[in-house]
C-alpha cells in the first residue's frame, strides 16, 4: 500500500488585500504557511511517500524569497517523502525552474506532461495548465493504477480532439477513455469528489486554508491510501486548523436589544467552535423595531478579542406595522407613506432610509 | 375657549385691575402708555409663565420687563371657560423663578384642579409660548411671520407626536452635515479624499505589471544563463580534459625530451671521450683493443703525475736555496700539488706579498748587506768631519782652540774624505756582489726554467690526459644518469612509445593553446555566473519593489473598499433626505392649502387688489404677476403688513379649527389705508363671531 496526500490551492504568498491591515495580512500568510506544516506533520506521522501538489501553490507569478526559502526548505527537511508539483494558473513556468539548488525529492511536470512510476504497479502521471497535449501522450498501461494530476475546472461536453484539457476546461469524456485509478485536481477551492463512467475517482481537495468569506468553513487536504494492485483508492478529509472564515447568522427577535444579542452571540459563537485564529462574520438576522437601534460598535468591541478578525453586519428586517404606521397623522406618517410610493426603490433601500429617517427622528446620531 | 374675566394684581403699570369679557371681540381704546401691551402680554405670561429669566436685555427678560419697580410679586388670575367647564388660573410671579407660583381651580367648584399643568399654555394651546406669541398675538410693531416646526405641527393637527416635526429640521442639517462630509465633490468630503488617495495609489501601481513582467523575464534570463551554463559544463569539462591531457603529454614530452636530452648529452660525453682517446692514441687507436684503451693512458697519467711530482719538488728545493721566500698559492688536485699559473708563467713562481725590495730578497739582502760600510761608520764619519770643518770656521772666527784651523779644516776633509771613499767602495762591492747574485739568479732562473719547461710539458700532457679523465668521467657520469633515468621512469619500452606519440602531440594543439581555450571558457564562466548573480540581485530588489506596491494595492483595495461604502452611504443620506423633505412637503401640504384659501379670502375681504398668491411648506408668501412668482417684498408696506394679517388669522383658524384659542390684536390695522382699515375692522367684527378677540387700539377711528 501506498500512502499519499494530495492537497491543491495552497496559494502561499496571498496578498490578502481587502479587509486586512498590513499586520493582519502578514499574520495571514504565515498562517498558510502553518498550514502547509500542518500537513507535513500528518505526513510524517503517518509515514506518507508522496505529497501531490495539483496546482496554484503560490498566489502569483512572483514568489518572495522568504516564503520561496520556507517551502523548499520543508521539501529539503524531508527527504522521505516525494512531492510532486504540477502547475496551476497562478504560478509560472519558472517558479521553481528559477530557484537554484531545487531539493532532489521535488518533482515537476512540464507542458508535455510527465510520468513518474512510483513503484511497479504504481504511476503518477500529470500535465499542466493550460496545455493542450494530446491525452494520446500518457500511453497509459491497463495493469497499472494510474493516477492523473490536472489543475483546472471540469468540462462534461463533448471536446473536440483528444486532448485531456483544453480551454473549455478538463474534458472528462476523453479522461473516460483512459485506464485511471485517480484524477487528483487542483483549481476548485471547494471540495469536491465524483466517479466517471469508467470508474476513476476524480477529487478536489478545496484550498487548504480559506483566504476569504467566500471560502468560508473547514478546510484541508485529501489523505489517500493507494492499494496499487487492486486498483483502489481510499480517501479521508483531513482539515487544517489555522485559522478559518466562519460565518455566523444570529436570528433576533425585535425586542432583543444590544446585550441580549451578544449573549445570543457568544452562545452561538461556543456552539460552533470559533477558535480564537478565526476570521469571524457574525450576520445579525431576524427583526428590529423602527426606533430600535442595536449598539454594533459595542457589540465589536466586545469580541473581537475573542477572534483574529470580526465583522458584524446588520441585516434584521424592520419590524413595524405598516398599516398603522402609515395611517399615523405626523411626520413620520408621511415618511412612510412617501416611501412606500416610492417605486424606484428595492426592498432594501427602502427598509435602509426609514431606519435612518426614523432614527433620526427618534434623536438618534448620524 | 374663552376667557371670561381678569384681575391684574401686579403687572407693569397695571395694578388692582378687574376686567371682564365678552365672548366675542373686545375692544379696548387706550392711549399710547396705556399700558395695551403689557395687558397682552399679561394673557401670555398667565398662560406660560415668565420667559428669558437669563436675558439681561429688558426686552427679552420677561420678569424684569414686568416686575413693579419697588420688586415687589407680580401676577393676577384669570377665569376662562373651555366647553362646559370654568377654571381660574392664579400666577405670581417672584424676584426668581423658585418664588413663582401656579393654581387652577374649578371655578364652579372652587376647588383646586389638576386638570393642565404649569405648562397649561401649551396643554391648552399645543403651542410653545413662541409659536403662541406668533400666531395669537398680532401686533402692529410686528407681522413678520414665520413657521417654526411647532407650528407646523399644530397645523397637522397632530397631537401624539410633535417631537419628529419639532426634529425635522435638526434632522435635515444633521444629513445636510452629513452629506457635506461624505461629499465627492467637496475638499473636505471624505469621498472625495478618498478618491484622490485612490488615484494616487492607483497611479503608483502603474508600472506594477510591467515590474511584475520584469521579474519574470529577469527569471527567463537568469533560466537561460543557467541552462546555457550546464551546457556550458561539458565543453569545459572537454577543455579540462584536454588542458590535463596536453599537462600530461607535456610531462611526458618532457620526460621523453629529458631522455633525449641526457641520452644526447651521454652520446656527447661519450663522443668526446672517444675524440680524445682518438687523439691520444693516434694512428693506434683502432689497433689498440677496447678493453686496453681506457687502461693504457691511464698509465701514462700516473707514470706522468710521479714525474711532476718529482720535478716540483725540485723546484721548490732550488726556490728554497735561492732565498726566494717562495710563497705559492698552491692547488691540490689528484693529490698533487701544483703551483698556479706555472703553466702561463714559465719559471715563475709568484711570491705573494712584495712589500720591499728587501723583504723580497729575503736571505739576499742580508747577504749583501754584508759587503756594504755601516752605516753608522759612514754618520760617524761624517759628523766628525762636519765638526771638524765646524771647528776651522770657530776658529777663523776666533775660538780659542788648541790647534790650528787648518788642521781642523783638514782633518774634516780627511774625514769626509773617508766616509766617502768607504761608501763608494761599499757600493761598489754590493754592484758587484749583485751582479754575481743577478748571474747566479740567471743561471738559476735558466735552469729553473729548464726545469719548468719540462714540467710544464709534463703538466700540459698531464692535463690533457685530466682532461679525458674528466670525459671519461663525464661519459661515464652521463650514462649513469641516462640509465637512471630510464630506470625511473619505467624502462626503454616507455620511452619508446612517447617518441611515437611524440610526433603526434607536435602536430596537435600546444598546451599553451589549450590554456589558453581554457582560461577563455573559464572566463566566459565566471562573466555568465557573475550576470546570473546580478540578474539574481536585480530580481529581488525588484521584487521588494513589487511588495511595496503589493501593500499599495492592498492600501488601494481597502480605500476603494471604504469609498463604496462611503458612496452607499452618501446616497443614502441623499435618499433619507430627500424623502424626508418630501414627506414634509407633502405632510405640510394638508394645511398648506386651506390656509391660502383662507388667507385668500381674507385678503380679498380686506383689500381689493386682484393679486393671486402662492404659498410654499413654509407658508412662505409671494404673489403672482403675470405669470410669475414674485415675493411679498416687491409689494407696499401696507400691502405687506395686510398680507401678513392676513396670513396669521388664516394660520390661526387653520391651527385652532376646533377649539379656538383667542386673538390678541394690539393696533393691527395703524398701517392700513382709510378704506382697508374700515374692511379690516368689519372683517374683525365677522371673525369676532366664531372667537374671542381682544382688540386694543388708540385710534378712535380704528376702534369703531
Amino acid at each position: 500500500m501506498v500512502k499519499l496526500i494530495h492537497t491543491a490551492d495552497l496559494h502561499l504568498d496571498s496578498a490578502f488585500r481587502s479587509r486586512f491591515t498590513k499586520e493582519e495580512a502578514e499574520n495571514r500568510r504565515q498562517k498558510q504557511l502553518m498550514a502547509w506544516k500542518e500537513l507535513l506533520s500528518f505526513a510524517v506521522e503517518k509515514k506518507v511517500q508522496g505529497i501531490l501538489i495539483a496546482g496554484d501553490l503560490f498566489d502569483s507569478p512572483v514568489v518572495s524569497h522568504g516564503t520561496m526559502d520556507f517551502f523548499l526548505s520543508t521539501i529539503s527537511e524531508h527527504p522521505e517523502i516525494s512531492f510532486f508539483y504540477l502547475r496551476g494558473n497562478h504560478d509560472t513556468e519558472n517558479t521553481f525552474r528559477y530557484q537554484e539548488n531545487l531539493p532532489k525529492n521535488l518533482f515537476l511536470f512540464s507542458e508535455k506532461g510527465k510520468k513518474y512510476r512510483l513503484n511497479d504497479r504504481l504511476l503518477l502521471a500529470g500535465v499542466e495548465y493550460g496545455t493542450e497535449e494530446e491525452s494520446k501522450f500518457l500511453k497509459l498501461k491497463e495493469e497499472d493504477c494510474n493516477i492523473l494530476l490536472l489543475h483546472g475546472a471540469l468540462y462534461q461536453g463533448t471536446p473536440k480532439g483528444e486532448a485531456v484539457q483544453g480551454e473549455e476546461g478538463i474534458f472528462l469524456k476523453n479522461l473516460e477513455k483512459l485506464p485511471l485509478s485517480y484524477i487528483a485536481l487542483g483549481h476548485i477551492h471547494k471540495g469536491g469528489e465524483g466517479k466517471l463512467n469508467n470508474g476513476a475517482l476524480w477529487a478536489y481537495p478545496g484550498c487548504l486554508q480559506g483566504r476569504g468569506f467566500d471560502e468560508e468553513g473547514e478546510r484541508g487536504f485529501l489523505y489517500l491510501k493507494v492499494e496499487e494492485e487492486k486498483k483502489e483508492i481510499r480517501k479521508e478529509f483531513i482539515p487544517i486548523k489555522q485559522g478559518e472564515f466562519r460565518i455566523l447568522e444570529i436570528e433576533l427577535l425585535e425586542d432583543e436589544g444590544t446585550l441580549a444579542c451578544l449573549k445570543k452571540i457568544e452562545v452561538e459563537m461556543e456552539k460552533a467552535g470559533i477558535a480564537k485564529e478565526d476570521s469571524l462574520r457574525i450576520i445579525l438576522k431576524g427583526k428590529k423595531g423602527l426606533e430600535q437601534e442595536r449598539n454594533l460598535r459595542y457589540l465589536q468591541l466586545q469580541l473581537q478579542d475573542s477572534v483574529f478578525f470580526l465583522e458584524i453586519r446588520d441585516e434584521c428586517e424592520l419590524s413595524w406595522n405598516r398599516e398603522e404606521a402609515m395611517k399615523e397623522k405626523s411626520l413620520k406618517g408621511e415618511f412612510l407613506r412617501v416611501l412606500a410610493a416610492a417605486d424606484n426603490l428595492s426592498k432594501e433601500e427602502q427598509e435602509e432610509i426609514i431606519a435612518l429617517g426614523m432614527g433620526l427622528l427618534q434623536g438618534g446620531e448620524l | 375657549m374663552i376667557i371670561e374675566a381678569c384681575h391684574i394684581a401686579q403687572f407693569g403699570k397695571w395694578k388692582d385691575a378687574d376686567f371682564s369679557f365678552s365672548p366675542g371681540k373686545n375692544s379696548f381704546l387706550w392711549d399710547n402708555g396705556y399700558g395695551k401691551t403689557s395687558f397682552i402680554y399679561f394673557f401670555k405670561l398667565m398662560f406660560y409663565g415668565v420667559s428669558g429669566d437669563r436675558k439681561q436685555d429688558l426686552e427679552e427678560n420677561e420678569r424684569k420687563h414686568y416686575m413693579p419697580f419697588q420688586g415687589a410679586s407680580f401676577g393676577g388670575r384669570i377665569i376662562f371657560r373651555i366647553g362646559e367647564k370654568r377654571y381660574r388660573l392664579e400666577r405670581s410671579f417672584g424676584l426668581k423663578k423658585s418664588e413663582d407660583s401656579f393654581r387652577l381651580f374649578d371655578e364652579d367648584s372652587g376647588k383646586e384642579s389638576k386638570d393642565y399643568s404649569e405648562n397649561i399654555g401649551e396643554e391648552l394651546f399645543s403651542l410653545d409660548a413662541e409659536s403662541f406669541q406668533r400666531v395669537c398675538m398680532i401686533s402692529h410693531e410686528d407681522l413678520h411671520f414665520s413657521m417654526n416646526s411647532r407650528m407646523h405641527a399644530k397645523l397637522g393637527n397632530v397631537a401624539e407626536d410633535q417631537e419628529d416635526m419639532k426634529k425635522f429640521q435638526q434632522v435635515q442639517t444633521i444629513l445636510k452635515d452629513g452629506i457635506n462630509a461624505l461629499s465627492p465633490n467637496r475638499r473636505t468630503g471624505n469621498i472625495f479624499k478618498l478618491k484622490m488617495q485612490e488615484e494616487e495609489l492607483s497611479s503608483g501601481l502603474y508600472g506594477k505589471e510591467a515590474l511584475e513582467n520584469a521579474v519574470l523575464s529577469i527569471e527567463k534570463e537568469v533560466l537561460s544563463l543557467t541552462e546555457k551554463e550546464a551546457r556550458r559544463k561539458e565543453e569545459g569539462k572537454a577543455l579540462e580534459a584536454e588542458l590535463s591531457q596536453r599537462i600530461s603529454e607535456k610531462d611526458s614530452l618532457g620526460k621523453w625530451m629529458s631522455y633525449a636530452q641526457k641520452k644526447e648529452e651521454w652520446e656527447k660525453a661519450e663522443y668526446r671521450y672517444e675524440n680524445a682517446l682518438k687523439w691520444y692514441y693516434q694512428d693506434r687507436f683502432s689497433e689498440i683493443p677496447e678493453e686496453k684503451k681506457a687502461l693504457l693512458w691511464k698509465e701514462e697519467m700516473q707514470s706522468l703525475q710521479e714525474q711532476i711530482h718529482s720535478i716540483k719538488k725540485e723546484i721548490e728545493k732550488v726556490s728554497e736555496v735561492s732565498g726566494e721566500n717562495v710563497d705559492v698559492e698552491v692547488e691540490k688536485e689528484g693529490g698533487i700539488v701544483l703551483p698556479l699559473e706555472e703553466a702561463s708563467v714559465p719559471g715563475a713562481s709568484r711570491a705573494k706579498k712584495d712589500t720591499s725590495k728587501n723583504e723580497t730578497f729575503g736571505n739576499g739582502t742580508k747577504e749583501m748587506g754584508q759587503y756594504g760600510t755601516s752605516p753608522v761608520v759612514l754618520f760617524a764619519l761624517v759628523g766628525l768631519g762636519l765638526l771638524f770643518v765646524l771647528l776651522f770656521f770657530g776658529k777663523l772666527f776666533g775660538m780659542p782652540l788648541g790647534l790650528p784651523s787648518a788642521l781642523f779644516l783638514l782633518l774634516g776633509i780627511l774625514s769626509l774624505s773617508l766616509c766617502f771613499f768607504l761608501w763608494w767602495s761599499g757600493e761598489q762591492k754590493k754592484r758587484t756582489w749583485k751582479e754575481k747574485q743577478e748571474e747566479e739568479e740567471a743561471r738559476q732562473r735558466k735552469q729553473q726554467a729548464i726545469r719548468f719547461a719540462s714540467l710544464e710539458e709534463l703538466l700540459s700532457r698531464f692535463h690533457k690526459l685530466e682532461d679525458m679523465q674528466d670525459l671519461e668521467m663525464e661519459a661515464a657520469g652521463r650514462k649513469e644518469e641516462f640509465l637512471r633515468f630510464v630506470e625511473e621512469e619505467g624502462g626503454e619500452q616507455a620511452f619508446s612509445l612517447l617518441e611515437e606519440k611524440q610526433k603526434e602531440w607536435e602536430e596537435g594543439p600546444s598546451l599553451e593553446e589549450s590554456r589558453r581555450k581554457l582560461e577563455a571558457f573559464r572566463k566566459e564562466e565566471e562573466e555568465r555566473r557573475e550576470e546570473i548573480r546580478k540578474k539574481r540581485a536585480e530580481r529581488e530588489a525588484k521584487v521588494r519593489d513589487l511588495e511595496f506596491l503589493e501593500e499599495q494595492e492592498r492600501l488601494l483595495e481597502q480605500k476603494k473598499e471604504e469609498r463604496e461604502a462611503l458612496e452607499k452611504r452618501y446616497n443614502l443620506l441623499q435618499k433619507t433626505k430627500a424623502y424626508l423633505e418630501m414627506a414634509k412637503e407633502r405632510f405640510a401640504l394638508q394645511y398648506k392649502e386651506p390656509i391660502l384659501e383662507a388667507f385668500q379670502k381674507y385678503f380679498q375681504s380686506i383689500c381689493t387688489e386682484p393679486l393671486q398668491f402662492q404659498m410654499s411648506e413654509d407658508l412662505e408668501l409671494s404673489f403672482v404677476d403675470r405669470g410669475l412668482s414674485r415675493e411679498q417684498g416687491y409689494l407696499s408696506e401696507g400691502l405687506q403688513d395686510l398680507c401678513r394679517f392676513c396670513q396669521k388669522l388664516a394660520i390661526f383658524d387653520a391651527m385652532f379649527r376646533e377649539e379656538k384659542a383667542f386673538l390678541l390684536l394690539d393696533d393691527p390695522f395703524s398701517h392700513l389705508d382709510e378704506k382697508n382699515g374700515a374692511r379690516a375692522r368689519a372683517l374683525l367684527e365677522e371673525l369676532a363671531k366664531s372667537r374671542q378677540i381682544f382688540y386694543f387700539t388708540c385710534s378712535e377711528e380704528r376702534k369703531s
